[in-house]
């Protein structure tokens, strides 16, 4: 993820989002959530890291993101504070409109990227298979999604921490206990996660 | 429901003297100015904002958006390496197990 991605995502795409306040990304700011995220992974050693997924073209010499995706890179596992795992802090996906109303660069309705929130996750479970944490993978379901997001996690083979777990030491025992909307992958589960992507590598 | 805009602006405010209606000055204060200041105000604006992590706004800030901000380029995209494939991975930890399970037979 660079800096002309997040720009032009707030530029293009957030205003789109922002009209639907039902969606879990209403009213986001990744001006602020990038170097904010880059800066607290510094100061607490958790090695953060941004990706961008979209539509490369080269004749045109354009990127056109679809998805971004903010993680951290070392936090401790949900379901064994002794492991370290990724931490999804934000994720966000391009609506419809966003990607057929680029001006002078519009995507045809049939060329639409799918699954992008699937994709996104999938990146999320890439970071962590590479950087050695072996698939594990946690988030935070935001409140604003409501059941349908936990559902959908769930969906994607990821486990509910009950809410009456406690969380791995750090600012977010204090500040943010579990409320049964914390999600995570187990290693096992993370691999068969991975495996369903397998064939659009 | 991340932490809102709202107490963003008021870190910056706080610890930046940035006038908390003006969005464009709070992102450039987090761009520019927060990791430039001491590793313990950074912590504690970490602290401020996480103890509002999920928090409704106290007031609404008017978002300002780019005007017609460009496609990036592909110079401005650089790819990541394409990832070892699931199935990779699992022959990867079946023969570390292998391994480690000969290496604990001989001795």
């Amino acid at each position: 993820m660079t800096f002309a991605h997040v720009t032009w995502w707030h530029s293009h795409v957030q205003p789109i989002i922002d009209r639907d306040p039902s969606r879990a990304d209403y009213g986001w700011n990744w001006l602020l959530y990038v170097p904010f995220a880059e800066v607290t992974g510094r100061v607490l050693i958790r090695k953060p890291v941004g990706y961008t997924i979209g539509l490369s073209d080269p004749e045109r010499d354009r990127f056109v993101p679809c998805a971004l995706v903010q993680l951290l890179g070392r936090v401790p596992a949900l379901d064994d504070h002794d492991r370290e795992s990724v931490f999804v802090w934000f994720l966000s996906t391009a609506p419809d409109e966003a990607l057929t109303t680029i001006e002078d660069h519009p995507i045809p309705v049939d060329r639409i990227p799918r699954r992008l929130g699937t994709i996104a996750l999938d990146v999320a479970v890439t970071h962590s298979l590479n950087e050695r944490r072996l698939g594990r993978t946690a988030l935070y379901a935001d409140e604003r999604g409501g059941e349908v997001l936990l559902q959908w996690y769930h969906r994607r083979g990821m486990r509910v921490l009950p809410d009456e777990a406690k969380l791995p030491p750090g600012p977010r025992r204090l500040l943010k206990p579990s409320d049964g909307r914390y999600c995570y992958y187990t290693v096992p589960a993370a691999i068969e996660a991975s495996k369903e992507l397998d064939s659009l590598r | 429901m991340p932490t809102p805009t709202t107490a963003f602006a008021d870190a910056a405010a706080k610890y930046g003297e940035v006038d908390p209606e003006d969005i464009e000055a709070v992102q450039k204060w987090f761009t520019e100015e927060l990791p430039t200041l001491p590793v313990d105000i950074i912590e504690q604006v970490i602290r401020d904002l996480l103890a509002q992590d999920g928090a409704a706004a106290e007031r609404e800030i008017i978002p300002v958006y780019p005007e017609r901000a460009p496609l990036p380029s592909l110079k401005l995209s650089p790819p990541v390496a394409l990832p070892l494939l699931a199935e990779d991975w699992k022959r990867l930890l079946q023969r570390l197990a292998a391994r480690l399970t000969r290496r604990g037979e001989n001795q």
